[in-house]
């Protein structure tokens, strides 16, 4: 029929559950595609994940420096204004009656 | 990442003594507070000046990176981001005020960097579009960077306010309105 697209007999996955791993890794033409399918998704997978690895510490060592900074500056300003003779009440600084 | 960008160890023990000193004094230790202020005349300004000094070199790596290749856009970023934290500093600024102004700078460029890499990852020119997990994390970090970047802008606010010894100001305007019969 023109327009009628049918089904696969059988998906790759039902195949490997009919036939087992072993066996589809050993016999017949069928197997060994379907055996060569998964080793492409896999390593496609694997290059996937790869990318995304490299990508982020790519940009977590470009951050770094600019957090490192970051957290510096705000020890400093902490220390100073406490030296300064602040505290922090509900996060807002505030000046201590004592000093 | 080049070693002469980052900060040196002895910025980081001085770092890391000023943060302990003033978890001592915060939690009423006697002679912390004199201790931290000793520690401050001490070691701060060396320690202001080298973090001020690598946010600097550091913003032209990043601006390096966000401009693809362009010079022109390089020294755009690097130019823009100067005059930002040169405006923020405002005039005759305390060291610290200085400090604050170049990691708001160099926390802008960040920003502009990872926004740049994020509408690349989404364009549909790109042939290598990313995969949907490093795009969700890029984003992620680029939500702490944006959150870091409106923190610190609020910090300096902070401090300005602290510094000019201003009690919090609430002003309540009321507006009569007369009707005419």
């Amino acid at each position: 029929m023109g327009g009628e697209r049918r089904k696969p007999l059988l998906l790759p996955e039902r195949a490997r559950w009919r036939a087992g791993e072993e066996r589809v890794s050993r016999r017949g033409e069928v197997a060994q595609l379907i055996a060569h399918a998964d080793e492409t998704r896999r390593r496609v997978r694997e290059a996937r994940r790869k990318q995304v690895r490299e990508e982020l510490a790519r940009m977590e060592e470009i951050m770094a420096p600019v957090l490192e900074i970051d957290e510096a500056t705000r020890v400093l300003i902490r220390a100073h204004l406490v030296a300064g003779g602040y505290h922090r009440r509900r996060g807002e600084w505030r000046r201590e009656r004592s000093t | 990442m080049s070693g002469a960008l980052e900060l040196t160890d002895g910025t980081r023990e001085a770092i890391r003594e000023l943060q302990a000193l003033a978890d001592r004094a915060e939690n009423g230790e006697e002679g912390a507070r004199s201790e931290l202020r000793q520690a401050l005349r001490q070691s701060a300004p060396e320690v202001i000046a080298r973090c001020s000094n690598t946010a600097r070199v550091y913003r032209g790596v990043l601006a390096k990176t966000a401009s693809g290749g362009s010079l022109l856009v390089e020294e755009a970023i690097r130019e823009r981001a100067s005059l930002m934290a040169a405006e923020i500093a405002g005039s005759s600024p305390t060291p610290l005020e200085v400090l604050l102004a170049d990691r708001i700078a160099s926390l802008w460029v960040l920003v502009e960097l990872q926004e740049a890499l994020g509408a690349a990852y989404y364009s549909r020119e790109n042939p290598s579009r990313a995969d949907p997990s490093l795009m969700l994390k890029m984003s992620k970090l680029q939500e702490s960077a944006n959150t870091r970047y409106l923190a610190a802008i609020r910090e300096l606010a902070r401090v300005r306010k602290v510094q000019a010894g201003t009690p919090a100001v609430q002003v309540n305007t009321q507006v009569n309105i007369l009707g005419s019969g």
